[in-house]
């Protein structure tokens, strides 16, 4: 009786890893979107700009996000020079505004501006505020297995579908088997689709609130050699924002 | 002066110090700013230090306060004369004994640029006091707005606050009504704007009405006054087929003087390179069609910003490219096709620090004399750093 027990338990796991491994690439990208797009989030954050000269250039800004990360809005802290301007990204960032606090205006953007750099860094508006992009814009196919900074990764490649306007016109994401973080992602712009402009490294993962979650990311610029880190200074999932915060009059307040 | 530096010190500290305070944040910039202009066959240099002190308190959870203080003072050139601008055959108008009525100097400012509170209930927020007031989708030109012209060199500079109260109402996420009321003497006499905005699809579009007092001076008579200008408007801001673009109208009722149009309509884009590229047309019906048009009360009144242009068609391009992560390098062009002169900016901007930015600006005119952009008016350019605390 035991043994048939253990047989059902062996044959319960071994197909358990079977579909783990059976995986689509859409399956994969499907669970990276829902670990990275939580319902609502905040968090504190730091940019790090280090330009090919060493200079560095550090922001500071608090981030709120709702309804999976389709609406954000980010506002800087510091420096005293950015201080209190903002970015209100909605529709995945199809949808911008600028708030710029020293003329007390607002400004609508046209989705181009999220090609825009980040106050100058390596990260720009898409990067920030792309929602579920990865599963609705870009077609996911699996690619073979690697290992990726120690980890057993799942090896993606995304193809940008025609319809979208990304910036990017494919990704290949490495994607950590144990708890789908994508540790280390391949950006490939549109004007040219076989150089690999940037690389983005995720580490330091921690959980919080039961979610693993990176808390320092860099983004390498292969093609200026510049690297901007971005430092998760606090964090917090699943909290109630006021939803007037994600409209123009947030900006107000 | 000394009055007012005592007692804008007595209110930094009792708003810093005071324990039954709400916590205030300070801070601000230092800009020095040197000009320099080859005019009238000699070069002309203008410096001017300005110390910009800003103030925000949230008092409590629904309400605020933010000030600015603004301290400029002003050495080199700082006497001019309108009549050295304006075309020769047209100054001659004014007898040698009246030139000195046309001077004007650059003094040293002194004062409350913003002060205002702002409260916020729900979808309601009222904002009560010495404001800016940014309305329109123009980058260079907002015919909407009642209470500002934006300087053609540096559109994006801060505005002088207007007094007044302010009111915004949520109809939806979407949807806000703004009213605002600036008063002066009387009912009649003081400013009002009404403005709809919200969102369809993926435009911004608003709807605005409003009246002011508008200055309608005869600069040869000495007459002054002011008329009613009241005006209707709309705007949108948004994007087809990947390019942003937007439009701004308004058609002006005056009182005594001619009813107008101002429109504008402008595009932009951003390249992958982060290349950024933006052009603006504008028409102005108070503008003339040839230089030869342009009379001198034309030109007082658009130097005294009464008019925003003496041409009727001008077109406003601009750009930037980001060189490295900390250098901008761009500039503009403002061409009037009217009178085939142009105005050209080239512009390039150095993040020295994480609070320090050193911008350049030259000014190139290229017009013939009597043009709107006429070369007569001086080359130069300006450099201005700016330190933030």
């Amino acid at each position: 009786m035991k043994s048939l027990y253990m047989i059902i338990m062996f044959l319960f796991l071994f197909s358990t890893v079977q579909s783990s491994d059976e995986l689509t690439g859409l399956q994969i990208i499907q669970k990276v979107s829902d670990l990275m797009n939580q319902e609502s989030a905040y968090a504190k954050m730091k940019l790090t700009i280090v330009t090919t000269s060493g200079n560095k250039r550090e922001f500071e800004y608090e981030s709120y996000s709702a309804d999976k990360n389709e609406k954000n809005v980010i506002i800087y802290t510091s420096p005293a020079r950015v201080k209190g301007q903002a970015m209100l990204l909605l529709n995945n960032a199809d949808d911008i505004w600028s708030y710029y606090p020293r003329t007390d205006r607002v400004r609508k953007l046209a989705t181009h501006a999220k090609k825009q750099k980040m106050q100058g860094s390596d990260f720009t508006y898409e990067d920030m505020g792309s929602g579920d992009i990865f599963v609705t814009d870009f077609t996911a196919k699996r690619l073979d297995d690697e290992k990726m900074e120690g980890y057993d990764c799942y090896k993606v490649g995304l193809k940008k579908n025609e319809s979208n306007n990304s910036n990017y016109a494919r990704l290949i994401m490495w994607v950590i088997k144990e708890n789908f973080v994508p540790i280390v992602i391949d950006y490939y712009d549109e004007d040219e689709p076989t150089v690999c402009s940037k690389r983005l490294m995720q580490k330091d993962i921690k959980d919080i609130e039961g979610i693993p979650t990176p808390m320092n990311l860099t983004m390498h610029n292969n093609l200026d050699d510049s690297d901007t880190k971005l430092e998760i200074l606090e964090c917090k999932y699943n909290i109630e924002i006021d939803k007037s915060r994600f409209t123009e009059r947030g900006f107000y307040r | 002066m000394r009055q007012s530096v005592f007692s804008l010190i007595i209110f930094i500290t009792l708003l810093a110090g005071g324990s039954t305070f709400a916590k205030v944040s300070i801070g601000g910039y230092f800009e020095p700013q040197l000009s320099s202009a080859y005019f009238n066959n000699e070069y002309r240099q203008l410096n001017s230090n300005k110390l910009r002190i800003d103030l925000q308190s949230d008092i409590n959870d629904n309400m605020s306060f933010t000030g600015n203080y603004n301290y400029i003072n002003y050495n080199g050139a700082t006497e001019w004369n309108f009549l050295d601008f304006i075309p020769d055959k047209l100054s001659i108008l004014i007898p040698d004994s009246l030139k000195n009525m046309y001077s004007f100097k650059y003094e040293n400012e002194n004062n409350l640029d913003n002060a205002y509170l702002r409260m916020y209930v729900s979808k309601f927020t009222i904002t009560v006091g010495r404001q800016q007031i940014s309305v329109g989708s123009g980058y260079a030109w907002n015919p909407t707005d009642l209470f500002n012209v934006k300087d053609i060199l540096d559109p994006t500079y801060e505005q002088p606050g207007v007094d007044g109260i302010r009111a915004d109402f949520g109809i939806s996420d979407d949807y806000t009504l703004m009213l605002f009321y600036s008063p002066e003497n009387s009912w009649e006499q003081s400013g009002k704007l009404v403005r709809l905005s919200g969102r369809v699809a993926h435009f911004d579009c608003a709807f605005s009405g409003g009246e002011i007092m508008q200055p309608n001076n005869d600069y040869l008579n000495y007459q002054f006054m002011n008329e009613r200008r009241r005006m209707l408007g709309f705007d949108f801001n948004g994007e087809l087929i990947g390019v942003g673009c937007w439009s701004e109208n308004a058609y002006n009722y005056m009182k005594s003087s001619q009813n107008y149009w101002e429109n504008i309509i402008g595009i932009d884009y951003t390249f992958s390179s982060g290349w950024y590229v933006m052009a603006e047309y504008l028409y102005s019906e108070t503008g003339k069609n040839k230089s030869g048009q342009y009379d001198f009360n034309d030109w007082m009144r658009y130097f005294s910003t009464e008019i925003k242009s003496l041409s009727r068609h001008q077109v406003y391009g601009y750009s930037f490219y980001p060189l490295t992560d900390l250098l901008n390098i761009g500039g503009s062009v403002v061409y009037s096709i009217s009178d085939y002169s142009s105005l050209f900016v080239p512009t390039i901007e150095w993040s020295i620090d994480d609070n320090i930015m050193l911008t350049c600006f030259g000014s190139v005119y290229t017009g013939r004399e009597g043009t709107m952009y006429s070369h007569n008016l001086g080359q130069g350019g300006l450099i201005r750093l700016r330190a933030y605390f």
